[in-house]
C-alpha cells in the first residue's frame, strides 16, 4: 500500500471577501494577576497582513456587584488591567468595549464556575524514542498523569493548559477541553499522552473550570482547526461567541469569546 | 319468398324426411344445401335431423358458409374453429354453447444451463408481439395464453437468446435453461441479436449489474472487481469522494438507500472506509439498483432500492473459484448436494494486509489501519417443482486501528430463510424470514475515560409476497412486509472495572415497521400500467422514555418540562404513510418506449451523522416523537430507444423528487452518547431534480457504456424561506462515466474506465482570526463555493489462461490475470482544502488542497475457476 501516496500542496484560490470583523479574546482568570483582553480585527484569509490590531478602544470588565476593572492598550492590541485582579468564584461578569464611530460591545454574563483541584500530577508512560540527532542515542519522553475528583453535584466543563519551561504548550493541540458527561463524580485519571516533555523539564499543569457555553465555543473552534477537509469532519460554519454590538443597526457578527476560568495549577520536574 | 329460402326450405324437408334418428351416421350424413345462411337458420334444420341444445340468447346469428357436400358434423366443427361456438355431446345429445377461448399458463424457472442459477430478469417474449414477461427475482416466470401454438423467445443480456415452440393446449411446466455467453463461442455470440428488455421492462429508472458478465467486471482500485465501484459509473449514482463510504442515488443522502441481501436489510454495505464494498462479487448473482419507481413490495427508505441477490451454488457439478490481489484473498466453493435438487454455496473473503490509509489519508485517520473479512453461505433445496426452499447467510467484520489507543470494530450478519411455492401456474409466493445484525463496538484504553462503546440495530423480519397472473401482462401482486427493530443506539462503560467512568446505556427502541401493499401490472395495447400502493406504519413500543420539551420544541436538554415513561410492551407512538406508485410505459415500437412514473416512499429509520461522510460508528435512530418520518415523492419521464437491432440501447430521462422532513443537524451537533440526541437536529426539506443520459453498445469486441447526469441536489429549513436552499455534500453539476471494454482475442482483452465530474460543494473562509494561539478561519455561507472538477482514467488488461490443453481438450481449470493501472494520467483530484496557518509565514493563512490519490496506482490480481 505504500504506493498509495496522498499528496498536499499550497494553493491559491480565489475566496470571498474579507469582513474585517472585530475579534475579541479574554478569559478572566481566578488568580489575582494582570487580567488582559485582545482586540482585533478578522483579515482577508489569504491576505499578506496579519490580524490587525484595535489599539483605540476603551476597556472594561463588569461584575454583577458594579465593580468594574479597567484596561489600558500595551501593544498589539493586548489590553491590560491597570490593576491585579482576582475573578471571584460564583460571581458573574461581563465585558464592555467602546471603539471609537461603533456602537458599544458587550459580552453576555460569565460565570466564575468553581474550583476543582489537582490531587495529584505525576509523570507516566515515559518511553524510550531514538534520539532524531543523535543516531543510535536514545531519550527518554515524560508525559503527565493528572488525578482530579470530579465534583457529582454538578456539571463541569473543563480546559487543560500546559506550560513547558513556563511557554504554554500549543503543539499538537492548543485546546484541551473535557466535559464530565462520561465521567461524573469520579476520581479521574488524564493521560496526556500528546504532551511530551524531556527529562529535566518544567511541567506546569492548569486546570481551568469554565462554563457550559465557553466549553462548546471552544469545542467548536477546536473542530475547525484540526478536522476540517477529512470525511470525518463536519461542514465548516461560523462560531457564534458571547459577544455582540448593542445597537439594533449594526449586525455585524464579533467574532471571539470572554470567559471566565477557575485555576487550579501543580508544577512538577520531569524526572525518572 | 327468395330464392334462397326456398332452396333451404327444400333441403330441409329432404333432410327431415332422410334422417328421422340421431347417431354418428346422421352427424355425418351430407347435407343437401350449400351456400350461406344465418346461423341460427342452420341450426334450426339441423336440429330436426339431430339433437342440438342451444340458447339464442347466448349465440350469436352470423352468417355463416355451408359448403358442398358438407356434413352436420364438418358445419359443427367449421363453426368451433372458427371461434363462433364450441360443441360438445352428451348422451344422445349436442350442446350448443358461445365459444369462450380456453388459456393456459406457461410457468417454469430459467436456469444456467452450466450451472443451474436462477437467471433474474431474462425476458420471455412472444415471438411477434411485445406481450411478455420477465423472470423474478428467483428466476421464476408465469404466462397465461390462449391455447394456440406459440414461439417463446427467452432472452438476457449474458445469455444466448432461446426460442421454443409450444401447441398450447394445457397448462405446461417449463424448466428452462439458457448458456451463458461466457462460456458460448464468439461466433455464437456475433451471431446473438440482443434483446430490447430495456424497452419493455415496465420498471423506469433501474441500473443492472450483470455479475456474469465480463463488462460488469469492471476493475477498479488496484485490479479488484467492486460491485459499488460498479454501480458509480452508472448514470444516477455517485459519491462524495475516495476516501468516502457510502453513494447518493438521485441526490438522496447515503441512508436513503435500502440495500438488500437477499431481502434481508444490510446496514452497512461497506469494507474499508467505502473503497471496497462488503458483497463479494463472487458470490453475487444479481444487482439492481432501483433509482426511482419502486413496486409497492419495496419501501421502508426514500431514494433507491439496492438489491443484491446471492448466487444460489452449482446445481450440477461442484465447483472452486477465487483469487488473490494486493487488497484481499477470496475463495468459493459451490456445488450439488443433491443433483439437480439442491446445493451449496461458501464464499470469503480476507484482507491480506493490514490496510492502512497512513500514507494518503487525510490527518484524522492517520495510524489507521484496517482488517476486513466476510463470509457469505447459501443452501436451496428444490424438493419439487412446486416448491424451493433457501437458506443465506452473511458475516462481515471490519477491524480499525486508531492511533495507539483505540480499536473499532463493526459489521454486518445476515441469515435468511425463504420458500417459494407455486400454488398454481397462476399463484407464485415467496415468504421469506430473516435477522439482520449491525452493530460497532468502540474500545479506547486512553484516560480519562477508558471505555467500551457499543451501538446496535438488530432486524427480525418476516415477508410474505404473492404474484398472481391472469394472462400475459396482466398480473396483480400483494403481500405483507413486517419488521421488528430493535435499536441499541450506545452504551458506554469503563473498560476495565477500576476505569473512572460513568456507564451510560442510551434508551433502546423498539418499533414494528409493517406495511400491506398491493400492485397491479396489465397492459392496454402497447401501454403498460403499473399501479399499486403501499400503506406503511411505525409502532414504537415501551420500555422507553418520551422527554416533553418546552413548547413542544427540542431546543436543549434544559428544555425539557417532563418525562413520560412507558411499560415494556406498552404503545409509545405511531405513525402511517399511505404511498401510491405507479408508472406508465408506453411502447411506441419494438425499440422506442417512453416511461414515466411517480414514487412516494416513507422512511422510519435515520442514519444520524452530521460527518461529510457517514462513519461506521453513525447510529441509526427510528422515528420518533421529534423526529418524523421522512417522505420522498419523485416523478421520472424517460425516452427509451434502442438502435441497430438492440445493439445500442439508449435513454434520457428526468426527475424530479421532493423530501420532507429532512433531518439536519446544529452547528457542532454533539451526537454521540447523547440522552437527548432530538435537541441537536432540525427538520427540514430537501429537493432533487436532474437528467440522465445513457448510452450503451452491447455486443460486439468493443462493448461498453456512457452515462451522463446533469443534476443538482438542494436542502433548506421548514423555517427559512424558499429561495434558502443551499446545495447539499453531495451535489455534482455534471457527472460523467464512461466505460469500455474490448475483446482483442479469446486470451485477452482490456478496459477503460472515465469519469470526470463538477466539483463538490465545498465552504470557503473569507477571513481569519487569532484566538488563543491559532490562527482560525472564518467561514461565511455553507457550500459558497466548489473544488475543482475531477477527472480520472484506470485503464486494465484481463488475460486468460489457455483454454485447451496441448492434446486439444479443453482445459477444466480456468483463470486470469487483471492487471490495471488506477488513476492513469496521475491527476491530483482535489478530495478537500485544508486551512491552516502558515509554517513559513506565521500569521498568514494558507490553502492546502489535498488528493487522497496523487499518483497512478497500479495492481494486480489472479482469479481461477475449476
Amino acid at each position: 500500500m505504500s504506493a498509495l501516496l496522498s499528496c498536499e500542496e499550497v494553493v491559491i484560490i480565489e475566496l470571498p471577501s474579507a469582513q474585517n470583523l472585530i475579534t475579541i479574546e479574554s478569559w478572566l482568570s481566578s488568580l489575582n494577576e494582570t487580567q488582559t483582553v485582545r482586540v482585533s480585527q478578522s483579515t482577508g484569509f489569504s491576505e499578506e497582513l496579519q490580524v490587525r490590531p484595535v489599539t483605540n478602544a476603551e476597556v472594561v470588565i463588569q461584575s454583577r456587584l458594579g465593580i468594574i476593572l479597567r484596561f489600558s492598550h500595551t501593544n498589539n492590541g493586548i489590553y491590560a488591567s491597570n490593576s491585579m485582579f482576582a475573578g471571584e468564584v460564583g460571581q458573574e461578569y461581563r465585558l464592555r468595549i467602546s471603539i471609537e464611530n461603533e456602537p458599544e460591545l458587550r459580552s453576555d454574563w460569565e460565570r466564575m464556575e468553581d474550583q476543582v483541584a489537582i490531587n495529584n500530577l505525576t509523570l507516566v508512560n515515559s518511553f524510550e524514542e531514538n534520539d532524531p540527532d543523535n543516531a543510535g542515542e536514545q531519550f527518554t519522553i515524560f508525559f503527565p498523569k493528572v488525578l482530579r475528583r470530579d465534583p457529582a453535584e454538578s456539571e463541569n466543563y473543563y480546559r487543560w493548559v500546559f506550560y513547558k519551561d513556563r511557554m504554554k504548550y500549543t503543539e499538537p493541540e492548543s485546546i484541551t477541553v473535557q466535559d464530565d458527561r462520561l465521567f461524573n463524580g469520579s476520581l479521574i485519571p488524564n493521560d496526556f499522552r500528546a504532551f511530551g516533555y524531556n527529562e529535566e523539564q518544567e511541567i506546569i499543569v492548569e486546570l481551568q473550570s469554565i462554563t457550559k457555553g465557553a466549553y462548546n465555543f471552544l469545542s467548536l473552534l477546536k473542530e475547525q482547526i484540526t478536522s476540517l477537509g477529512t470525511s470525518n469532519g463536519t461542514t465548516p460554519a461560523n462560531i457564534m461567541g458571547n459577544i455582540s454590538f448593542q445597537s439594533d443597526e449594526v449586525n455585524d457578527l464579533v467574532l471571539g469569546y470572554f470567559g471566565t476560568v477557575a485555576i487550579s495549577r501543580d508544577t512538577v520536574i520531569a524526572r525518572p | 319468398m327468395s330464392p334462397a329460402l326456398s332452396k333451404f326450405i327444400f333441403c330441409f324437408l329432404c333432410l327431415f324426411v332422410c334422417n328421422q334418428t340421431f347417431g354418428q351416421a346422421s352427424l355425418e350424413s351430407k347435407l343437401t344445401f350449400r351456400g350461406e345462411y344465418k346461423l341460427f337458420r342452420v341450426l334450426d334444420s339441423l336440429s330436426k335431423q339431430i339433437n342440438i341444445a342451444y340458447s339464442r340468447d347466448k349465440l350469436k346469428n352470423h352468417l355463416i358458409e355451408v359448403k358442398q357436400n358438407a356434413t352436420a358434423h364438418s358445419i359443427l366443427k367449421d363453426l368451433e374453429e372458427n371461434e363462433l361456438l364450441r360443441y360438445h355431446i352428451e348422451g344422445n345429445q349436442i350442446i350448443l354453447s358461445p365459444y369462450v377461448k380456453k388459456s393456459y399458463s406457461i410457468n417454469g424457472v430459467l436456469r444456467d444451463a452450466d450451472t443451474g442459477e436462477d437467471i433474474i430478469g431474462a425476458a420471455i417474449q412472444i415471438d411477434g408481439t411485445n406481450n411478455g414477461t420477465f423472470t423474478n427475482g428467483y428466476g421464476y416466470f408465469s404466462i397465461t395464453l390462449f391455447e394456440g401454438a406459440y414461439r417463446l423467445k427467452f432472452s438476457h443480456v449474458s445469455y444466448s437468446p432461446q426460442t421454443k415452440e409450444i401447441d398450447l393446449n394445457k397448462n405446461v411446466y417449463l424448466d428452462s435453461k439458457l448458456s451463458s455467453l461466457t462460456t458460448t463461442l464468439e461466433e455464437v455470440e456475433v451471431s446473438t441479436i440482443p434483446g430490447n428488455a430495456n424497452i419493455i421492462e415496465t420498471i423506469p429508472s433501474t441500473n443492472r449489474i450483470f455479475t456474469s458478465q465480463i463488462d460488469s467486471e469492471i476493475p477498479y482500485l488496484l485490479a479488484e472487481v467492486d460491485i459499488t465501484q460498479n454501480a458509480l459509473l452508472q448514470a444516477g449514482v455517485k459519491s462524495i469522494g475516495e476516501d468516502a463510504s457510502g453513494i447518493y442515488v438521485r441526490g438522496g443522502a447515503v441512508d436513503q438507500n435500502l440495500s438488500l441481501l437477499d431481502e434481508a436489510t444490510i446496514y452497512n454495505p461497506n469494507h474499508f472506509y467505502g473503497l471496497i464494498s462488503a458483497f463479494n462479487p463472487e458470490a453475487v448473482n444479481d444487482v439492481r439498483i432501483l433509482k426511482g419507481f419502486a413496486p409497492p413490495s419495496y419501501g421502508g427508505r426514500g431514494s433507491s432500492v439496492i438489491e443484491v441477490r446471492q448466487k444460489e451454488g452449482n446445481s450440477t457439478e461442484t465447483k472452486y473459484s477465487g483469487g488473490i490481489g494486493l487488497v484481499s484473498a477470496r475463495g468459493l466453493i459451490e456445488g450439488p448436494l443433491k443433483k439437480g435438487k439442491s446445493s451449496f454455496l461458501v464464499s470469503g473473503r480476507k484482507s491480506i494486509l493490514n490496510l492502512s490509509l497512513n500514507d494518503f489519508a487525510s490527518t484524522s485517520v492517520q495510524r489507521s489501519r484496517i482488517r476486513f473479512h466476510d463470509l457469505n453461505l447459501k443452501v436451496n433445496s428444490r424438493p419439487d417443482n412446486s416448491n424451493q426452499l433457501y437458506l443465506s447467510g452473511y458475516y462481515g467484520r471490519d477491524r480499525n486501528s486508531v492511533g495507539l489507543n483505540s480499536v473499532r470494530r463493526w459489521g454486518n450478519s445476515i441469515l435468511n430463510a425463504r420458500w417459494n411455492h407455486i400454488y398454481s401456474p397462476q399463484l407464485f409466493s415467496n415468504i421469506s424470514a430473516f435477522v439482520s445484525e449491525y452493530n460497532y463496538r468502540i474500545e479506547n484504553d486512553e484516560e480519562p475515560g477508558a471505555f467500551i462503546g457499543r451501538s446496535k440495530i438488530r432486524d427480525l423480519g418476516l415477508k410474505a409476497h404473492f404474484t398472481y397472473t391472469f394472462e400475459t401482462s396482466n398480473e396483480v401482486s400483494f403481500g405483507i412486509n413486517s419488521i421488528y427493530h430493535y435499536v441499541s443506539p450506545g452504551s458506554h462503560e469503563p473498560l476495565a472495572l477500576e476505569a473512572n467512568t460513568n456507564i451510560i446505556e442510551l434508551g433502546k427502541e423498539r418499533g414494528l415497521e409493517s406495511a400491506l401493499y398491493a400492485g397491479h401490472n396489465f397492459s392496454l395495447g402497447r401501454v403498460y400500467l403499473n399501479y399499486g400502493f403501499r400503506l406503511s406504519m411505525l409502532h414504537n413500543f415501551g420500555p422507553g422514555e418520551v422527554f416533553i420539551y418546552e413548547n413542544d420544541q427540542p431546543t436543549a436538554d434544559t428544555a425539557i418540562i417532563d418525562t413520560l415513561r412507558f411499560a415494556s410492551g406498552e404503545l409509545i407512538n405511531s405513525f402511517k404513510s399511505l404511498e401510491p406508485r405507479t408508472s406508465l410505459t408506453f411502447v411506441i415500437n419494438s425499440a422506442t418506449s417512453i416511461k414515466s412514473s411517480y414514487t412516494r416512499n416513507a422512511q422510519y429509520i435515520h442514519l444520524i451523522s452530521n460527518t461529510i461522510s457517514p462513519a461506521p460508528t453513525d447510529i441509526w435512530k427510528l422515528t420518533s416523537a421529534y423526529i418524523p418520518p421522512l417522505i420522498v415523492d419523485q416523478y421520472t419521464l424517460g425516452l427509451y430507444k434502442n438502435f441497430k437491432n438492440n445493439i445500442w440501447e439508449t435513454s434520457l430521462e428526468g426527475y424530479y423528487k421532493t423530501t420532507q422532513n429532512n433531518i439536519q443537524y446544529k452547528n457542532g451537533a454533539n451526537l454521540v452518547f447523547n440522552e437527548n440526541v432530538e435537541t441537536e437536529l432540525m427538520i427540514g426539506r430537501a429537493r432533487a431534480y436532474g437528467v440522465e443520459l445513457y448510452v450503451k453498445k452491447r455486443k460486439g469486441k468493443l462493448k461498453g457504456w456512457i452515462a451522463y447526469t446533469l443534476s443538482r441536489v438542494e436542502s433548506k429549513l421548514d423555517s427559512e424561506n424558499i429561495s434558502a436552499f443551499i446545495v447539499e455534500n453531495h451535489d455534482k453539476t455534471h457527472d460523467f462515466s464512461t466505460s469500455w471494454t474490448f475483446k482483442a482475442s479469446e486470451r485477452v482483452s482490456a478496459s477503460a474506465n472515465f469519469v470526470y465530474n463538477t466539483g463538490i460543494p465545498t465552504t470557503l473562509p473569507s477571513d481569519k482570526y487569532v484566538f488563543g494561539s491559532s490562527l482560525i478561519p472564518h467561514f461565511t455561507q455553507r457550500n459558497n463555493s466548489r473544488l475543482p472538477d475531477y477527472h480520472r482514467l484506470d485503464l486494465s488488461v484481463r488475460i486468460n489462461g489457455k483454454k485447451f490443453k496441448k492434446d486439444g481438450s479443453v482445459r477444466k481449470n480456468r483463470n486470469y490475470w487483471i492487471i490495471s493501472v488506477y488513476n492513469v494520467y496521475a491527476k491530483k483530484n482535489v478530495y478537500s482544502y485544508f486551512f491552516r496557518e502558515s509554517e513559513a509565514n506565521p500569521g498568514i493563512g494558507e490553502i492546502i488542497q489535498y488528493s487522497i490519490f496523487g499518483t497512478a496506482i497500479p495492481g494486480v490480481t489472479y482469479n481461477f475457476k475449476f
